[in-house]
């Protein structure tokens, strides 16, 4: 009897997702000589980068059925540091 | 019967074999629990605030020298951080897949997942001892100038943490070869298995910012 564990369908879809988003990145930065915005490139990397920090968090952690607290927090952790270091690069 | 919650099936009591007979339970808001126990979650946000410092230090010193930044990047292979990221994140899935297994379908999954994890871990190793040894010869050293300064000491902080986790990893292995019978505990293999998730998503950040960035 084969059993489909709904969590492990969930992460293998956000493995997918991750590789994605690392070819994404890949894509973005060899078209760098063509970006509007060397900043903006620069910020949209950044976004890919902590979005699949969060999808790490949220799906291969467990944080989607964690109290809404732990969750909370983590969310906050990475929007502060998505924030945080792409301020600083900015502003530089 | 209809869910709009995360279903969770629960092997029948006494089954430590590919379970027969599951039972489908409701898990609702209420019965939702701290992956691992509450006090690692307090140890991975000051690893995880400690590498949000090492980070934004990175990107404010680069902003003060930003030809010297990028020009030494040039030296660094893309190619093999990349290899190093679809490593970790494949690891990361086959963890998560150890930790299904032990719950759903037996310590031979467990097994094998955590086999494979620790198979991308040491295949991470051999690529940064190979970069290493590349800058190395190359005469980069950390005392060359500041990028390599940073270059050296976050994936060497970094590359500590993975070790760390591989431990964890050959730990639940080895206790799961010797006792396929019993228990390890799924608060501590969800403890350890949310340890080495973080190693990965380190990496996930570390890797755009000292081999993308422009």
């Amino acid at each position: 009897m084969v059993i489909v564990v709904p969590q492990l369908k969930k992460q293998a879809i956000a493995w997918v997702v991750l590789i994605v988003g690392g070819v994404a990145s890949w894509i973005l930065v060899k078209n760098e000589n063509t970006a509007a915005s060397l900043h903006l490139l620069v910020a949209v990397l950044l976004f890919i980068a902590f979005a699949k920090v969060y999808l790490v968090g949220r799906y291969f952690m467990h944080l989607n059925t964690a109290p809404a607290g732990l969750h909370i927090a983590f969310t906050a952790y990475v929007i502060g540091t998505y924030a945080a270091v792409t301020g600083i690069y900015l502003s530089a | 019967m209809k869910l709009n919650t995360e279903e969770v099936y629960e092997s029948p009591p006494g089954s430590a074999t590919p379970l027969h007979g599951a039972v489908s339970i409701e898990r609702n808001a209420t019965s939702r629990r701290v992956p691992g126990e509450p006090g690692l979650w307090v140890f991975l946000f000051l690893d995880l605030s400690a590498f949000s410092l090492l980070f934004a230090a990175y990107v404010y010193y680069r902003g003060q020298q930003p030809d010297l930044f990028e020009k030494s990047q040039q030296a660094l292979n893309p190619v093999l951080g990349s290899v190093n990221m679809f490593l970790l994140i494949t690891s990361s899935l086959l963890v998560a897949a150890g930790v299904a297994g032990i719950k759903f379908y037996g310590r031979n999954m467990e097994r094998a997942m955590i086999g494979g994890a620790l198979a991308c871990g040491t295949g991470f190793s051999i690529i940064k001892i190979i970069e290493y040894g590349q800058k190395s010869s190359q005469g980069l050293t950390p005392l060359t100038n500041d990028f390599f300064m940073h270059y050296y000491v976050l994936t060497g902080i970094h590359w500590i943490h993975l070790m760390i986790g591989m431990g964890i990893l050959i730990f639940f292995y080895l206790r799961v070869r010797a006792s396929p019978k019993t228990s390890i505990g799924r608060t501590f293999l969800e403890g350890g298995a949310c340890y080495w998730h973080m190693v990965d998503l380190v990496w996930i950040v570390l890797f755009p910012l000292l081999y993308l960035l422009k």
